[in-house]
């Protein structure tokens, strides 16, 4: 009968045999897990959760961490992680972001495990808007979707005003009517801005000057602090103020899952929600208020922050290739579940998708909007969040009626003239 | 209060003092022989204070005279980060805010916390275990918890404060969405949050006041205000420090309430030095500036206190 000693001695060997065997076969040894980090927190969230489940559970080398945060934090954590040598090998990147970020991002034809393009087996032709990858000609990031505003209503709320619930209105003036024939069986009739948070009321602001054919910026100038931008940001400012379509300072989403609110503005994002409320809604790009109808919008990206160099790299970013090549498929089940318009063709053209409740509710008129240039994104600039920061404040404070339009623009115009002429 | 205690190696084994052991020599030998020992104790806070105070402090300063890169390629650029924020309306804008919140902010918590603590001291209170429970209970919660719940409450649309107010005739400001309310609200809320702990440093601070100061100066005819004032406040003077202090360095730096509440709105009404450095380092990457900020956030938080620890002082009047 063996001794304690010379079974353990025993299991030792085999123990270290069989880890000397795994670590000199890497076929053996357990597949590099990927962390990918995403901005998503709505409805979004939930779609890429289920996506990232499929993935691992129809392939279980692909093994991946996922984590999804405040939109708010997340560059910043983007940004340091890359600087600490500990970034996600998968991110999300919104385009109007993502000049600012594009020192910390992979060129993706070109990172320590080559070209992923190849890896994935796809080329830029694949998708829709291609170009918009690009950062001084090198492709940064892979294009994920197209997002943007439209207007979310209720539907029991247009019956009850005397409404056609099926004809959204086209027009300034259906508009109005609408509005004052809402507000007149005592319900909100329009939030113009989302949540109300301050880069809402911009981006709203940004809709109805783009409406206006007016311009943000031109090169390197503001454009803005023009008639035609005067006139859209009065014409959002009278909403509240004059008219009483609604209030400064509430928030439209409460107002509008409530079913105390008419019509909201909200983005292809606020699908799974509005869904979740049980609500009789419909979905329409914003009246022609002025010469065109435009909504603010902007494009997802998939990029790959910068890794250490080490052989771990290499195989981490192995896995993000075959798990890219994986998701790929999955782009229309993002567009159903995310309601952003996805720009991987074969996804958008997928026939399945144009059967889904998504597509019939939302995403179909976001798609039609998408492809006849309907859907504006802010103008590529280094220091375009800067503008945006500094623009902010005062269309708020107009939206608020603490200062004139005039005051307003004439202030974020100076303030814009600082950001781009400093160093 | 030393006396000049000689000592031991100044005294020779055959009993006999040696020369140099005069009363103040031995006395000055003593002192420094108490000293070393009293910065061995010393030691282990002083590496860690260095560690983790002074050198974030010193770097922070350091990178504020550079363009900060942190992938690499920073530019020496001198003062030009400080002398480019003195001319920024926003920043003034940012510190103006900062000393209106902290104003606001620093008197409601001392004067909640020192009320409270007053009104449970006295004995024939019933109940006091629990509602200093309860007023010490939103202390637990953290920032997030109390700014959402706040925001929640103060809602216009669905909040319950409006409503009541409404319901009562009063009417209903704007509290979040008004340029003149937003940094009171904000001030209000904080100090629902923290003044429950505040209470608990009044009252120990009370609790070692000795009862038979009150009972003569009773005698000598001192009514409850005159014990008051010449009696709690200036024994209560090392508890009133600790927190004036506390209160101090968190008002100016207020961070997480304001960034959930307001977001710094609306327009930049609430938008405090801290927020504003957040925003140029997270937002706008440009950490060079940012560091900026918060070393004059440093410097205005340093001076401060020490200005209030040589109004208080740090010894306490019973010793």
């Amino acid at each position: 009968m063996a001794s304690r000693r010379e079974f353990l001695q025993g299991m030792g060997g085999l123990g270290l045999a069989a880890m000397t065997n795994v670590l000199s076969n890497p076929a053996l040894a357990a597949p590099a897990k990927i962390w990918f980090n995403t901005l998503f927190h709505g409805g979004d969230a939930d779609a890429m959760e289920t996506i990232v489940k499929k993935i691992g559970a129809a392939d279980s080398n692909i093994q991946v961490d996922l984590t999804q945060g405040a939109w708010t934090e997340y560059y910043a954590q983007l940004y340091n992680s890359v600087v600490a040598e500990a970034a996600p090998q998968l991110g999300i990147v919104d385009d109007f972001r993502y000049e600012s970020v594009a020192q910390v991002l992979y060129d993706v034809t070109d990172t320590p495990a080559g070209n992923m393009l190849d890896r994935m087996g796809i080329k830029p032709g694949d998708f829709n808007q291609w170009g918009i990858s690009l950062v001084g000609g090198k492709p940064l990031g892979i294009p994920l979707d197209q997002n943007g505003f439209g207007i979310f209503y209720n539907k029991d709320i247009f019956k009850q005003a005397g409404l056609d619930p099926e004809k959204f209105p086209e027009t300034r003036d259906e508009f109005e009517n609408a509005c004052e024939a809402i507000k007149k069986i005592g319900k909100i009739p329009y939030h113009p801005a989302l949540s109300g948070e301050t880069r809402f009321i911009r981006r709203a602001w940004l809709g109805l000057l783009w409406g206006n054919n007016g311009k943000f910026l031109e090169g390197d100038k503001p454009a803005f602090n023009t008639d035609k931008g005067r006139e859209a940001l009065q014409y959002l400012v009278d909403g509240v103020l004059k008219r009483g379509w609604n209030k400064p300072g509430t928030n439209g989403n409460n107002q509008f899952l409530a079913g105390e609110l008419a019509m909201l503005q909200n983005g292809t994002w606020f699908y799974l929600t509005v869904e979740k409320a049980k609500l009789n809604y419909g979905c329409s790009m914003p009246p022609k208020f002025f010469e065109r109808r435009v909504a603010w919008g902007g494009y997802h990206l998939i990029v790959l922050p910068k890794q250490p160099d080490s052989k771990e790299t290499i195989a981490k970013l192995e896995t993000t290739a075959a798990f890219l090549k994986a998701f790929l498929p999955y782009t229309s089940l993002w567009g159903e579940m995310g309601g952003a318009v996805p720009l991987f063709k074969a996804g958008i053209d997928n026939p399945e998708l144009k059967q889904t409740n998504t597509w019939r509710k939302t995403l179909g008129m976001f798609a039609q909007a998408a492809a006849s240039g309907a859907m504006l994104a802010e103008p590529r600039h280094p220091k375009i969040t800067d503008v945006d920061l500094a623009i902010e404040p005062f269309t708020q404070q107009a939206y608020n009626g603490t200062m004139s339009v005039k005051d307003a623009l004439d202030q974020a115009e100076k303030a814009v003239d600082k950001v781009l002429s400093a160093s | 209060m030393s006396t000049a205690i000689p000592s031991a190696n100044a005294v020779s084994r055959s009993g006999k003092v040696r020369p140099d052991s005069t009363p103040a020599a031995a006395q000055k030998r003593w002192i420094q022989d108490d000293a070393v020992v009293g910065l061995l104790f010393l030691l282990p806070y002083l590496v860690l204070w260095g560690l983790f105070a002074v050198l974030p402090i010193g770097y922070g300063f350091y990178i504020s005279l550079h363009r900060w890169n942190p992938i690499g390629g920073s530019k020496f650029i001198g003062f030009e980060n400080y002398t480019q924020l003195f001319a920024v309306a926003r920043f003034w804008n940012a510190l103006k805010n900062t000393f209106v919140f902290a104003g606001c902010v620093i008197p409601l918590i001392l004067g909640l916390g020192l009320g409270f603590a007053l009104l449970l001291h006295r004995r024939s209170l019933r109940g006091a275990g629990l509602i200093e429970g309860a007023l010490f209970f939103p202390y637990l919660l953290n920032v997030s918890v109390v700014s959402i719940l706040w925001a929640f409450l103060l809602d216009p649309n669905v909040g319950i404060v409006p409503y009541y107010m409404r319901l009562l005739g009063l009417g209903s400001p704007d509290f979040l969405n008004s340029p003149v309310f937003v940094l009171p609200t904000i001030a209000f809320v904080t100090a629902w949050w923290l003044c429950g702990y505040r209470m608990v440093v009044f009252r120990a601070g009370l609790n070692a006041i000795p009862q038979e100061l009150y009972e003569s100066s009773a005698i000598d005819g001192a009514g409850p205000i005159r014990q008051f004032f010449s009696i709690t406040l200036p024994l209560m003077k090392p508890s009133i420090l600790f927190a004036a202090v506390l209160t101090l360095v968190g008002g100016l730096r207020t961070l997480g309430q304001v960034i959930i509440m307001t977001n710094g709105g609306p327009g930049t009404s609430s938008e405090v030095l801290a927020l504003y450095m957040y925003r140029l380092a997270f937002e706008s990457f440009n950490f060079g500036q940012a560091a900026a900020v918060g070393f004059i956030l440093f410097a205005i938080i340093f001076v401060l206190s020490m200005v209030l620890v040589r109004v208080l002082g740090l010894r306490s009047e019973l010793n």
